[in-house]
């Protein structure tokens, strides 16, 4: 997130994801992140400062740790009251890569400030889910800005972002099919609630949170739609209904249940096809191979449920741990957070078709590839899904690894292997140049071989490779 | 022009979010009372009321905390 850019140092630039809100903006200078808060937002601001909770928040891990620098570092001079120095965030990611479980503690923390937020007087002005990241294990709060005081007679202004970036993906992810989770990349304001209403099975009609929030909801606003404006803020809260309101959406987040065991890759990890020598093998060529490449951040592609991650993070490196398969990510992520790992985070990303850049001008969010800050990238036991069921060629494979670290340890998989012999049973064989030669050569259009080490028991081979 | 383009959904939402909160007044309440009974039968010394039930470190009660008269 800091890598400065000659570009930048000429002077500050905005996020190009951060023009929304008139209360501040985020930018950068000399590659530095900084969060201006405008003029406008003045009262709130001081309001939420003198009351200890921001202070409160970032000490129990739930915000962004932040430095108040000089106002002179503004990039909007004229609108600034203050200038934020955020700390940067481990990885930054979006909620159509989070899996269920990180989708769900997402919308739980969200929950939890703002009934915390009401308790001292203010609320969250937002309840967006692209508010949060996930840092150091855990999701974290990253807009300062996003508490305003609270009038209590009135009803929470974020509550429909909150049920459609929380509550409607969560339940279509639960009670139709996990796979719906990725509509949030067509929906980046969370999921239409007529639309989830439209999707949901019949019988969530009978639980009384969807009933409420998804299903009555969405018909509430097509009714009102329809009668033209109503008065604004119909009013009549008060603190216990608030309450009352909050409860009702944390036992709804909170029952929805998502069990991962059921799909093919989740299972992958217990019916390996190495025998216990050639997986010790791996894992120790794995482990000196990282070592030799050395760096801070590892990208592990294809990563499953992170046995080689895992390696990564012991050796120290923060680790983004790729999958296409929500189950094996939702089972990483399940375990690193038994564990209190902090080091790993999984997410799930089909690489055959990537998070492209999206939003106003495709550049609110930023794509998969424009995104690497990895040192070293592990494809292991990949690159023969990429070439042989996906029909990619070697070359095409090593330019995208050439793009995402300067450095790569991968697996390659020959012809001979069972795995691939079950890959190549249910097609034709037109991959004439999928051989360790024709690997090699493919490689050397974009990486240097620094060492070949075969592993013992397969015929497969581990590479690592330096970007020419 | 489509009509569609000049309606806020965001109207629906501030009306409906009133009636919902309404609807789970009591089942909260209650479901706050019982838990309180339980802590109590268990020798707890009886927890802060419901608004505040989870409060760490709250200082500042909400003014009103029964439930306020309806407008």
């Amino acid at each position: 997130m800091t890598t400065p850019s000659a570009r930048e140092t000429a002077g500050p630039t905005r996020d190009p994801g951060s023009f929304r809100d008139p209360s501040g903006f985020v930018f950068r200078r000399d590659g530095i992140l900084y969060r201006q808060v405008n003029r406008v937002f003045a009262e709130d601001w001081q309001a939420a400062l003198d009351s200890g909770l921001l202070r409160r928040w970032q000490e129990s891990g739930r915000l962004v740790r932040h430095d108040i620098v000089e106002t002179a570092l503004a990039a909007d001079p004229e609108r600034a009251l203050a200038v934020l120095r955020p700390e940067p965030v481990d990885f930054v990611s979006y909620p159509y890569e989070w899996t269920f479980g990180q989708l769900k503690d997402a919308a739980l923390l969200t929950l939890d400030l703002q009934e915390d937020a009401e308790r001292t007087g203010f609320t969250l002005r937002d309840a967006s889910a692209y508010n949060v990241q996930f840092h150091r294990g855990r999701p974290i709060l990253i807009d300062s800005l996003s508490v305003e005081r609270l009038n209590p007679a009135e009803p929470w202004a974020a509550y429909r972002q909150f049920c459609q970036h929380f509550v409607a993906p969560l339940a279509l992810m639960a009670r139709r099919d996990i796979r719906l989770g990725l509509m949030l990349r067509d929906h980046l304001d969370g999921i239409p609630l007529d639309l989830a209403s439209t999707l949901l099975p019949a019988r969530t009609r009978l639980s009384v949170g969807l009933a409420s929030h998804v299903h009555l909801h969405a018909r509430a606003q097509r009714r009102f739609a329809r009668a033209g404006s109503p008065s604004r803020g119909t009013g009549g809260m008060g603190p216990t209904r608030r309450a009352a309101l909050l409860d009702s959406l944390r036992r709804t987040v909170d029952g929805l249940r998502w069990n991962p065991g059921v799909t093919e890759w989740a299972d992958y990890d217990r019916q390996s096809p190495y025998s216990d020598e050639s997986a010790r093998a791996k894992e120790a060529t794995v482990e000196a191979m990282l070592r030799d490449a050395g760096g801070s951040v590892a990208w592990d592609l294809g990563a499953n449920v992170g046995r080689f991650s895992a390696i990564a993070g012991r050796l120290g490196r923060r680790v983004v741990a790729w999958d296409a398969d929500p189950a094996a990510s939702e089972r990483h992520y399940q375990r690193l957070k038994a564990d209190r790992t902090t080091n790993v985070l999984p997410l799930v990303q089909d690489l055959v078709n990537p998070s492209p850049g999206l939003g106003w001008a495709g550049a609110e969010r930023a794509g998969f590839v424009d995104r690497s800050n990895a040192d070293v990238v592990l494809a292991l036991a990949l690159v023969h899904h990429l070439a042989i069921a996906n029909n990619a060629p070697l070359e095409a494979i090593a330019a995208l690894l050439a793009r995402l670290a300067p450095n790569a340890i991968v697996e390659f998989v020959p012809k001979d292997d069972p795995m691939v012999r079950r890959l190549l049973g249910s097609r034709r064989d037109v991959f004439a140049d999928y051989s360790q030669d024709g690997f090699e050569r493919a490689f050397a259009t974009r990486f240097r071989i620094v060492a070949r080490v075969p592993i013992a028991g397969s015929t497969r081979v581990l590479y690592r490779l330096e970007r020419t | 022009m489509h009509l569609l383009a000049y309606i806020d959904p965001g109207s629906g939402s501030l009306a409906i979010q009133a009636v919902i909160a309404t609807a789970m007044v009591v089942p909260f309440v209650l479901r706050s009372q019982i838990k309180r009974g339980v802590s109590r039968l268990r020798g707890h010394s009886p927890v802060a009321p419901p608004a505040t039930t989870t409060a760490p470190d709250s200082t500042t009660q909400p003014p009103d905390d029964v439930p306020p008269a309806h407008s």
